[in-house]
């Protein structure tokens, strides 16, 4: 190589160098993201130059959240990074919310979490006054010929414990902590009190059907098919609390090739990782009858987490019910299939016009998330007592 | 805003060297100036003026020194002028940097005592300022000293301090090491191509290898005393030696990558320290900035070793005390000085009797050495340093009978592949550390010369492209 052909190739290096470090301030100033990215926060705003901000260092934290958030063809470059993490090392990046099991399970940490809890683990006290007050809701609704259903939820790694990898699991042994001070002492507070539920997490553990078509090996929640079979469940508990007709759902498979729609919440999307096949190539979702002409319809609030949007989607297909909606999180209410929401506002009259004018009410008790001040028990300590304060 | 950041590498960065490179041979050091006070505002905003204040005071300062001590009937009032200019600095050191921590001691003693205790409002560390009082010291001290002469012009003596490729965490840079280069520097596209392949050799130690292994070492740190295996301790501080060598030497290599693209060659930082077969020898290969500034400004002035054996041992001890102490206000830095002062101190007074010692077992008891040294300084607390060491030396056992939590133990496939491949690198040195350097690179190929650096652009690309997927961290030397 001449001193002429050095020359050329630093002036070519420096231009790549260069090219490489512009290239994502350019592209953010055309507007070019890149690969699009599921289950991320939406870009933060620019801030706006304040002297007095900028001498308490907040204006340039906040000036380089928004480069980094709205930095250009940042999609393609996570996606890049995350696809050599999967592909070469098999797991995600580190602090991801997104953990690989075995034979390629996905798990989200919170469920895994769950998993190895051996403290903050909610007081047997909790339970008891969370099964009554659902007892007490109950009764009280059944005198009005209307009910309530709680559901309890299992989580990812309930369902696929098999599948959690080694190094994700606590040597807490078998069962696990949580199975019997929360899942163990929920049944057996809820057998105490009397109050009529849905184990779907005895469902799902102990069906025939296979494990991936009622809770998907790379989604976080239950397959749109489980969903089927706990809405079966709730209408059969419907007609035996009010002792009204039995919506009947099908609940047949079939399998569709379409991806559901919570695509925030499908890990397999939340990789954000290139050329990783799906477990499951298709999903099973049920096959519905015409709507029965059951009438008058019975509307349901659903109150719960994002398991009850394909409860809703459920519920919707079957055409067996009238006006849905769902309180999310005890934060803000969601009609469907609209989708409008609002924030829940408790003892106002927007709040009591949804809450108490339904004629099923379903309870969402997903064992991940069962604590004190959570979102069920936020629920349940103003409904009841608005209960009784109407009865 | 650290180097490791999107934000310098993709947007400061490109903008600062465009407009670098276009302007005309004049004005470059006025954009560099401009680019370096925008960079350190952007830090430490407040601190600004206090920078560009002492910056002023130094260079009047320094030229009524540079006066003074021609004149050997006024040579004693320059004296005195240094040691005020010393003081002030060393006062600013303190108040920013010691003050909370002396507060805290007072007021420990205070609470034993049964007293009332001090209000005190809670003083922020600005980036660098360890970094900037030691140049602006040694400006004043080299000058009083005939070593250098005072600056032309205030804007090269302000460059000087705040130029921004080590303003905030080094390398400590003296006064005659860059008032050449402030006033004439070459700039040519192959030194700035080099210093960008530096750059990406140094963003990809920090981004790729420190980064990753350090989730491994927070781990195990943030276990509780009880809990703590001999093997999770190892593991921890083999981790964090790993970590705190790519970490901060990474660091060097962007600054020394930054100087050059802007015509600028500073000092190397580091030189293959964990292939170091003694302490001694540790400290002439491990930020060779700060050591040599210690023996120049500190060992030497003491006494050094010119009153005698005992006395030199005691000043050693000093400045590695000293040395401890600058790396932060906190017990464990203080240890983490005697600790190496202790063993340097101990080689000087065996001297030659360590020769028998097989050399490879040199190399190995230096390096668990130096590794133990570093659990000082990155325990949060002396009582977990020594519950850590205690473990390591099997002196105690885990107790605890709660299990361990999941990220202590998790050892992600990358951080393990980052560790085993930064330790290879640490130590790879150690095969042709004795053998004489061959022409061995003369013999390929030149059209193979090319190879390295389609390396460092596909390190630059995988560093920038993990960096925007991960958390951005500071440099562990920014907190000093």
């Amino acid at each position: 190589m001449t001193d002429r052909h050095e020359k050329f190739l630093d002036g070519a290096v420096l231009c790549a160098y260069l090219a490489l470090a512009t290239m994502p301030g350019i592209a953010m100033l055309s507007g070019i993201r890149g690969q699009v990215l599921h289950g991320v926060l939406p870009p933060t705003p620019r801030p706006e130059l304040e002297f007095a901000r900028v001498l308490t260092e907040e204006y340039q934290l906040e000036f380089g959240a928004w480069v980094e958030s709205n930095l250009g063809i940042k999609g393609t470059s996570i996606a890049t990074d995350n696809t050599i993490l999967y592909h070469a090392f098999g797991e995600t990046k580190p602090g991801a919310p997104v953990r690989i099991g075995e034979d390629g399970v996905l798990f989200l940490d919170q469920d895994l979490d769950y998993f190895n809890r051996y403290e903050f683990i909610p007081k047997p006290a909790f339970i008891r006054a969370t099964a009554a007050r659902i007892a007490k809701a109950q009764r009280l609704l059944a005198k009005r010929g209307k009910a309530l259903v709680p559901i309890i939820v299992p989580g990812k790694a309930t369902v696929w414990r098999d599948k959690v990898p080694a190094v994700w699991k606590l040597p807490l042994g078998e069962p696990r902590p949580t199975d019997t001070l929360v899942y163990e002492q929920l049944v057996g507070a809820l057998d105490h009190y009397g109050a009529r539920y849905v184990d779907m997490r005895e469902t799902i553990t102990t069906s025939s059907t296979a494990r991936a078509l009622l809770f998907g090996a790379d989604a976080r929640h239950w397959s749109e098919y489980a969903a089927c079979l706990a809405m079966d469940d709730v209408a059969s508990l419907y007609a035996e609390l009010t002792g009204k007709p039995r919506p009947e759902h099908a609940s047949e498979l079939e399998m569709v090739s379409a991806v559901p729609g919570s695509d925030d919440f499908d890990l397999w999307r939340m990789l954000n990782a290139n050329f990783v096949a799906r477990a499951a190539p298709s999903t099973p979702a049920a096959r519905h009858a015409p709507p029965s002409t059951l009438a008058p319809r019975p509307t349901i609030l659903f109150v719960g987490t994002s398991f009850c949007w394909s409860l809703l989607r459920e519920a919707d297909a079957s055409g067996l019910y009238g006006t849905l909606h769902l309180n999310y999180y005890n934060s803000t209410f969601e009609t469907w299939p609209v989708r409008g929401h609002k924030p829940v506002e408790p003892d106002t009259e927007a709040w009591r016009e949804i809450v108490l004018g339904k004629d099923l009410y379903v309870l969402d008790l997903f064992e991940v998330f069962l604590c004190a001040d959570g979102y069920l028990d936020l629920f349940l300590r103003d409904f009841v007592p608005e209960l009784e304060r109407t009865r | 805003m650290p180097f490791s950041s999107l934000l310098f590498i993709h947007l400061f960065l490109p903008c600062f060297l465009l407009v670098y490179w276009l302007t005309p041979r004049a004005g470059k050091n006025w954009v560099a100036i401009g680019a370096s006070l925008l960079f350190y505002a952007w830090g430490a905003p407040s601190f600004l003026p206090v920078v560009i204040g002492l910056g002023v005071v130094d260079y009047y300062l320094a030229k009524v020194i540079a006066t003074l001590r021609e004149n050997p009937t006024t040579r004693r009032r320059a004296k005195l002028l240094v040691g005020l200019g010393v003081t002030m600095h060393l006062s600013v050191l303190a108040y920013f940097k010691y003050s909370n921590f002396f507060v805290e001691q007072v007021n420990e003693l205070l609470a034993f005592l049964g007293t009332g205790l001090l209000s005190w409002t809670k003083v922020v560390l600005p980036i660098g300022v360890s970094f900037i009082t030691f140049e602006e010291i040694t400006y004043l001290c080299d000058v009083y000293r005939g070593d250098s002469r005072p600056a032309r012009r205030l804007s090269q003596y302000l460059l000087f301090l705040t130029l921004f490729p080590h303003s905030i965490a080094g390398p400590i840079f003296r006064w005659k090491d860059l008032e050449a280069q402030l006033a004439e520097r070459q700039h040519s596209i192959a030194l700035a191509c080099s210093g960008f392949e530096r750059f990406a050799l140094g963003l990809a130690k920090k981004v790729l290898v420190a980064d990753s292994v350090g989730i491994i070492a927070d781990g195990v740190f943030g276990l509780k005393g009880a809990q703590m295996t001999a093997s999770l301790a190892w593991l921890g501080a083999v981790a964090y030696a790993v970590q705190i060598y790519f970490d901060f030497s990474g660091y060097s290599d962007m600054a020394i990558g930054l100087g050059r693209m802007i015509g600028f060659r500073f000092k190397e930082n580091f030189d293959q320290p964990y292939i170091s077969a003694s302490f001694t020898e540790f400290w002439t290969r491990w930020h060779i900035s700060l050591s040599t500034w210690l023996r120049d400004y500190l060992y030497i002035p003491l006494g050094g070793n010119r009153k005698g054996r005992r006395r030199a041992l005691v000043n050693l001890m000093i400045v590695f005390l000293l040395s401890g102490l600058w790396h932060g206000a906190a017990w464990t830095f203080v240890l983490w000085g005697a600790y190496h002062g202790s063993f340097v101190t101990l080689e000087r007074l065996l001297a030659h009797r360590r020769d028998f010692i097989p050399r490879i077992a040199q190399h190995a008891s230096t390096l668990a050495l130096v590794v133990i040294g570093w659990v000082f300084f990155r325990a949060g607390t002396a009582r977990q340093a020594f519950d850590m060491i205690g473990a390591m030396l099997g002196l105690t056992s885990a107790t605890s009978t709660e299990p361990l939590p999941v990220d202590a133990v998790l050892l992600p496939r990358f951080a393990v592949f980052a560790l085993v491949v930064g330790s290879a690198i640490c130590l790879a040195p150690i095969v042709t550390k004795y053998r004489e350097r061959g022409p061995s690179w003369s013999r390929i190929p030149r059209a193979f010369h090319a190879l390295p650096r389609v390396g460092y652009l596909l390190l630059f690309t995988a560093s920038a492209i993990h960096l925007t997927n991960m958390r951005i961290t500071p440099l562990i030397y920014f907190k000093f």
